[in-house]
């Protein structure tokens, strides 16, 4: 563990803070999918990044998931300054601080609900987990599937699985839940269930962030980043966030 | 993560595709499986081998003639006893009175004979030796008594047969006390041999011991003596009575210091690690060819490893995505491999010992577990895992996550 991680946040220094981020791929000829983004997010909020295919919300999100590394730029995530990383580094960064939930998932078909929740805690090398069934169990019933702790995800149905999911994220305790079309696969009833579910996470105090192409799911939230061409181009604050219908 | 946690998912991800994890492991399990069966029938081989030599008795040196200068070692009796040899008794003698530190010696008059009792005969191999002979090659007397020192002296025509010889010649019945003719001379059976087994170079039991003065006397009809066996005091004393001896034949000989020697001394336990060192290389040689079987194993241990990251790629991704480093990756399909690599070790040891054990008991094939070609080759196993194993951990471990996810 290099000292960056072990060092406390930076005082004054939001939950996540990127300046002049940029990423270029060589596609033939050099392609700019970011060209320069500053986002601060800050502790507690409930955050929507929404942008069309093409725009450069998922090398975003990639980059913020600390899964890639920007070609420029900086990056500081609770206090850690993420592009100065080794990639040990960066994988304790996705266990401990982040928290991944996709558009489809991915939970690991053979293993259970609470097998699948405990998989992270299996890869956290600097804390202990005296008893991590427990802390899964938890996160679960966070997720209102305390009742279906031992079923496989093929015996679950959509949103069942996605709350598997979303207690996969939760179980690590991280600062940021990051959120990558959470209910792209899912039919409206169970989406809005599960943006509300969302939401009473971040009520309780959980930071959120949701990537999106859905306006009516940006809706929902308290602050609306607008990603267009590689750049951010709206920045919004909604006061009334619409309850999700 | 944990080892305990590695364990668990490797066993989970083998328990997935346990078919396909049995038909690989199958590979591991003849391999290991030959390796000690074969290893066991080497060695088996070997035991045998240094067994009948060391049945011949302890701490020998054996001296014969080189009557006809061949190259290389004289065959393992001595000379027949048509040719004329080198030795003779009063070789004998004089090693009698000069050595000094060997506990026993015999001299071998050689005399092919016919055994003729009543109306069956025999035809066996009737040795001239010393009374000494019991205790230099280490045998007993079973009934009746061995010849005395007097009777040596005196020429006696007395005869001790061996168990063959009761069995051919007497059928059975109690011989002792009853008269033979070796040839045209009659004999007085006085004693038995105790039964010794197949030795090195043929049936120790199919012999007809004589005082050496008598078959030198009324069989051979000269002084010759075919061989002279020499035991020594202890294994340590071996050396220095070899020398020893070679120096007093010399002399005895009158052989000028450029000539070479006229007789080979050969010594048992020279004789004992030659035999173990060929027959060393030849356990080697079937441990190395049943070893290239655990290889080809581990071929198709790392193709199975190679489709098993492909197939779980998404896994992998996910993996990494929810905090897994490289390292624990990496160590996760190490492990999978190793653990296949150890079962199959592990039935295979299993086949291997049921595989001697069958040889040992319906083909008679003499067989030797070894211990340590066991825990060897179980080890081999393993390593094969890791070895094999390495390259497609190391491919899933260097994944880009982004990829990995996306793959379906």
């Amino acid at each position: 563990m290099s000292n960056a991680f072990k060092e406390a946040a930076e005082a004054g220094m939001p939950l996540l803070r990127v300046r002049g981020l940029t990423k270029m791929y060589h596609l033939g000829e050099d392609f700019w999918a970011l060209r320069g983004v500053d986002i601060d997010i800050h502790e507690g909020e409930l955050v929507s990044i929404i942008g069309q295919s093409g725009s450069g919300k998922s090398t975003l999100l990639n980059i913020l998931g600390c899964l890639d590394r920007p070609t420029g730029g900086d990056y500081w995530l609770a206090g850690h300054h993420i592009n100065k990383m080794n990639s040990d580094d960066l994988a304790a960064v996705r266990n401990q601080v982040l928290g991944f939930i996709f558009q489809s998932f991915h939970l690991l078909p053979r293993l259970t609900a609470l097998e699948n929740v405990m998989l992270p805690l299996g890869y956290d090398h600097l804390r202990k987990h005296p008893d991590m069934r427990a802390a899964a169990v938890a996160a679960l019933e966070r997720t209102g599937l305390g009742d279906k702790l031992n079923n496989r995800p093929t015996q679950m149905s959509g949103g069942q699985q996605q709350r598997v999911a979303i207690a996969r994220a939760l179980v690590n305790k991280p600062s940021l839940l990051m959120a990558d079309e959470p209910t792209g696969n899912l039919d409206s009833n169970t989406a809005r269930d599960i943006l509300n579910l969302f939401k009473e996470l971040n009520r309780q105090g959980t930071t959120v962030m949701i990537i999106t192409h859905d306006p009516n799911i940006a809706a929902n939230t308290n602050r609306k980043i607008e990603v267009r061409d590689g750049l951010v181009i709206g920045d919004t604050k909604i006061e009334h966030p619409g309850v999700a219908a | 993560m944990t080892y305990w946690l590695l364990l668990k998912t490797a066993i989970q991800s083998i328990r997935l595709n346990w078919l396909r994890t049995l038909l690989t492991l199958l590979g591991i399990v003849i391999g290991v499986g030959s390796v000690i069966a074969m290893t066991a029938v080497g060695q088996g081989a070997q035991d045998t081998v240094v067994a009948r030599i060391s049945a011949m008795g302890s701490n020998l040196l054996i001296v014969s003639s080189n009557s006809t200068r061949t190259g290389g070692v004289s065959s393992g009796r001595g000379s027949s006893s048509g040719s004329r040899s080198t030795l003779s008794i009063t070789d004998v003698d004089f090693l009698r009175k000069t050595l000094t530190s060997s506990s026993g010696l015999t001299p071998i008059v050689n005399a092919t004979g016919q055994l003729i009792w009543g109306a069956s005969n025999y035809s066996s191999s009737v040795n001239g030796v010393s009374v000494d002979y019991l205790n230099v090659r280490n045998r007993e007397i079973d009934t009746g008594v061995m010849f005395s020192e007097a009777e040596q002296q005196n020429r006696a025509t007395v005869a001790v047969v061996g168990q063959t010889v009761i069995t051919e010649l007497f059928a059975g019945e109690d011989p002792v006390g009853q008269q033979i003719r070796i040839g045209r001379i009659p004999f007085t059976v006085i004693g038995t041999l105790k039964e010794s087994g197949s030795g090195f170079g043929g049936d120790n039991d199919d012999l007809v011991l004589v005082p050496y003065t008598t078959a030198q006397a009324r069989l051979s009809g000269n002084q010759y003596v075919s061989a002279i066996w020499i035991k020594a005091v202890d294994k340590e004393s071996m050396t220095p009575l070899q020398e020893q001896l070679t120096l007093q034949l010399r002399t005895a000989h009158r052989l000028a210091d450029s000539a070479e020697d006229d007789f080979t001394v050969r010594n048992q336990a020279e004789m004992i690690s030659l035999v173990s060192q060929s027959t060393d290389t030849f356990t080697l040689l079937l441990g190395a060819i049943a070893g290239i079987s655990l290889l080809v194993g581990g071929i198709g241990i790392m193709n199975m490893m190679l489709v098993a990251v492909t197939e779980r790629t998404k896994e992998i991704g996910l993996r990494i995505a929810v905090g897994a480093r490289g390292s624990d990756i990496l160590l996760q399909f190490l492990a999978e491999s190793v653990l296949i690599c150890i079962m199959g070790g592990l039935l295979g040891l299993l086949f291997g010992v049921g595989g001697a054990y069958v040889l040992q008991h319906f083909f008679s094939v003499n067989t030797s577990l070894s211990t340590n070609t066991m825990i060897i080759s179980v080890g081999f196993a393993a390593f094969v895992g890791v070895a094999f194993g390495l390259y497609p951990a190391y491919r899933a471990s260097k994944l880009d996550p982004i990829e990995a996810l996306r793959y379906s």
